[in-house]
């Protein structure tokens, strides 16, 4: 988190400069732009920030651990696919949970199928994706990569068991 | 979004009560808090890079007519950039006001999930080189193949992208 700040805020200075370069006021006018954006934003945004923060109590990460004890083979890739989904937390919360899956015995498919669905499906992006880009597109992007974990667990299962 | 907000405090409230619904309010302003260094970098990013960008470049690169080289692009685009939904939604939503078409768009959001350059050390140091080795390579493909499909099956979606984001961004 801390190295992301870093890395953001010197693409923003960097930006910055390119645009003072310019000598035309771009600076100031980028900055005008970004923050009429976060103002006009910002409402729908704590909405969405209340919202990521009421899934993640309404569907407690560390649950999924019930679901895929020591799952593996097609059973298992199924249910980490749909699992990963309801993994409403970022990766700091979620890896962990997903490696102690990984240790109590579930096959490389199904942890393959679940970080995969957590990564494409996870229903604390939806919050945000809506606001900024509407429901049309997170439709079409749900409909899309719907079967991306399975696919990849299969994968994964077909090429990798007994190799890790 | 509002609706959503009503329907999972509503759920909260009726799994634990007063005490879960406030849980989970604090949680979200918590993380509103924690993460505002971050959105006002991602906001003051996407400002700066409408600014800078050349519409035309844009427009060349990954709009209408950019085809695979464009899905391609959009898609390192997406790994490459690090942070969490807050900060690469609005940059998502600068490219589609800057001539970005649907297809890049999509490419850009699922590079992000799944090539996530940033998150690459700590999948590494937690799950281990070998099932984050398996994983990267199981799901190397879709970022773009997601972005020829979006082509395909929503050739419509370009135009109804930013009309629906900002009037959503209004209510």
């Amino acid at each position: 988190m801390a190295g992301t700040v870093w890395i953001l805020s010197l693409l923003v200075v960097a930006l910055f400069f390119l645009a003072v370069k310019r000598k035309d006021g771009s600076h100031r006018m980028g900055i005008k732009i970004g923050a009429s954006m976060f103002y006009n934003y910002l409402p729908v945004l704590i909405l969405a920030f209340l919202a990521a923060g009421l899934l993640e109590v309404v569907l407690p990460a560390a649950s999924v651990r019930y679901w895929l004890g020591a799952e593996s083979g097609w059973r298992g890739i199924l249910i980490g696919s749909g699992a990963g989904m309801l993994v409403a937390a970022g990766p700091y919360v979620s890896f962990p949970i997903f490696a102690s899956i990984a240790q109590s015995g579930a096959g490389i498919g199904t942890v393959v199928a679940l970080i995969t669905s957590w990564s494409v499906m996870s229903l604390s992006k939806l919050p945000f994706e809506t606001v900024l880009l509407g429901t049309r597109f997170t439709f079409a992007r749900i409909s899309l990569v719907l079967l991306i974990p399975v696919v990849a667990g299969f994968l994964a299962q077909i090429l990798f068991t007994g190799i890790i | 979004m509002s609706a959503v907000v009503i329907l999972m405090a509503a759920l909260a409230a009726s799994r634990g009560g007063i005490a879960l619904l406030r849980q989970g309010t604090l949680s979200g302003l918590q993380m509103f808090v924690s993460v505002l260094p971050l959105l006002l970098s991602a906001f003051a990013l996407s400002g700066l890079v409408q600014v800078l960008i050349d519409q035309k470049k844009v427009f060349r690169l990954l709009g209408k007519g950019s085809g695979f080289k464009g899905i391609l692009l959009a898609a390192a685009i997406g790994g490459i950039i690090p942070g969490g939904p807050y900060v690469y939604y609005p940059i998502a939503a600068s490219l589609a006001g800057a001539g970005a078409e649907a297809p890049a768009i999509m490419a850009f959001v699922v590079g992000k999930s799944l090539w996530d350059v940033s998150r690459m050390p700590m999948e590494v140091a937690i799950m281990g080189g070998d099932i984050a080795f398996v994983r990267y390579l199981a799901t190397f493909a879709f970022p773009v193949l997601i972005g020829l499909l979006t082509k395909w099956l929503y050739p419509g979606l370009a135009q109804q992208l930013l009309p629906v984001a900002r009037k959503e961004g209004e209510v």
